[in-house]
């Protein structure tokens, strides 16, 4: 599992921001480590207590590094000069610092890779945006070019599967619809399975349901038809699971 | 007599009055990084720089290279802001570039200048009118090389290197800062000089001051 490190200038900071995130996690959590103020218990950061955090992680387990700001980013980077261990796989993430801890907290607990841990991360402003309804742009990508880059990828290795497939809809039945619980759930749930599970609402192309943040943008609302397409050994399994799900308002029904 | 080398001792003396100056100017620091920052530069460089002190004074090493290194680790360590890493990363490849020995001359000591500000701009990522530290140590460092090619001694290297950083320092009081805290403050920077250029010019000053005596 991805083991996420929390550099902060203030602890009070990070452990709520850690905090926050574990409120979405109902399976295993992935450790985490957090390096955070002096060593004489001051604001700031310190690049060798960095280093010490990433190197306390398990042995082979990739690590990806969320920063809050400014000095931050400098400890971190220095960071690498000092690790004991240094053929750990490790992302320096550009990621929010409260959206990304919690998006890379949920994705690493599904059982994400490095590379799709760091992707949530680092694309977890979309919930925020989608639900303000303002652009979002990622490195200087457009909205829809971010939205179809997640899910792009997705139709390629579909269309490379010559696998049956199981399809079904649902209709959204909670009010606020597939935001950032409801999709952290839903994901939660479909990381226990041997499948690939393809979710879409109409107009938009699907994303991975392991994924929360590609579920959220979605942007999914009450009464809207989630498709769902899964592939794999559970097929079948994570279908009746996502139907469940939604039917059930993800937990939320008043 | 002509200077023509600095020794281990006057390397420690260096540092001492560098110490020194931001202790002297701490409020002065203080005030400058209020107005365009997070009002820590004061204190964290005189906490940082008494920090070295304490640890050259503690535990002495026999070459420059050692003694770079643990004030490099000291101020990562001690600072907590910024010039933790950056002043932290300068002296580390200033002292791995001088190595192992105690006395040091002209081209070495304009090699371990260039070393540490590549090690600045290789953290910090600063170009030429960022508005840090940067814009007041590259044209100190110029002005080094070019009195040693104009066959100068040390002393009057480092008294127009001085120079230059100051002159540094005071050229981009007018900018927009680019890096660090004060680039959140956009067009309100502009008018306020930067502390970073401000404490590396005091740098430059320890160096002047130490190299005129004879």
């Amino acid at each position: 599992m991805v083991g996420i490190v929390v550099v902060s200038h203030s602890a009070p900071l990070a452990e709520a921001a850690v905090a926050l995130a574990m409120q979405m996690v109902s399976g295993v959590p992935p450790t985490i480590v957090i390096a955070s103020g002096t060593s004489d218990g001051r604001i700031g950061t310190d690049a060798t207590r960095v280093a010490a955090a990433i190197d306390s992680l398990p042995e082979g387990e990739p690590a990806i590094v969320i920063m809050d700001l400014g000095s931050a980013v400098l400890s971190a980077e220095m960071s690498i000069e000092f690790l004991q261990n240094s053929s750990r796989e490790i992302r320096m993430s550009s990621a929010p610092f409260v959206e990304g801890i919690l998006a890379a907290v949920v994705r690493a607990s599904g059982g994400g890779t490095l590379a799709e841990v760091a992707s949530d991360a680092e694309n977890a402003l979309i919930a925020k945006t989608s639900q303000l309804g303002t652009g979002y742009t990622v490195g200087g990508s457009q909205d829809a070019a971010t939205e179809s880059k997640m899910s792009t990828s997705a139709g390629e290795q579909a269309s490379s599967h010559e696998a049956e497939d199981v399809r079904g809809e649902a209709v959204i039945p909670n009010s606020i619809g597939l935001h950032a619980r409801p999709a952290a759930v839903l994901a939660g749930a479909l990381g226990e399975f041997d499948a690939e599970v393809w979710i879409s609402v109409d107009g938009k192309d699907e994303v991975m349901g392991q994924s929360p943040i590609s579920l959220m943008s979605l942007g999914a609302r009450k009464g809207d038809v989630l498709h769902v397409r899964a592939q794999g050994p559970d097929r079948q399994a994570a279908m009746d699971t996502v139907l469940e799900l939604t039917n059930k308002g993800f937990g939320e029904l008043d | 007599m002509a200077t023509s080398t600095v020794t281990r001792d006057q390397f420690i003396s260096w540092l001492g009055r560098f110490r020194d100056l931001v202790t002297e100017h701490r409020d002065y620091l203080t005030e400058l990084d209020s107005a365009i920052g997070d009002a820590d530069h004061g204190s964290n460089m005189t906490r940082g720089m008494n920090e070295v002190m304490n640890v050259i004074g503690a535990a002495p090493v026999a070459t420059v290279d050692e003694m770079f290194k643990s004030v490099g680790m000291t101020l990562v360590t001690s600072v907590g802001g910024a010039s933790g890493p950056l002043y932290g990363t300068f002296f580390l490849r200033f002292g791995t570039a001088l190595g192992a020995v105690d006395v040091v001359d002209g081209p070495l000591l304009s090699a371990a200048f260039h070393a540490g500000l590549a090690g600045i701009v290789a953290r910090g990522k600063a170009e030429d009118g960022d508005k840090t530290m940067y814009d007041a140590m590259a044209p100190a460092i110029a002005a080094f090389d070019a009195a040693l090619a104009a066959g100068s001694d040390l002393a009057i290297a480092a008294s127009d290197a001085f120079a230059a950083a100051a002159a540094g320092r005071d050229a981009i009081e007018g900018l927009v800062a680019k890096k660090g805290r004060a680039s959140y403050l956009g067009e309100r920077s502009a008018g306020h000089l930067d502390p970073g250029s401000v404490s590396t010019t005091y740098l430059f000053e320890a160096l002047a001051q130490e190299l005129s005596v004879v």
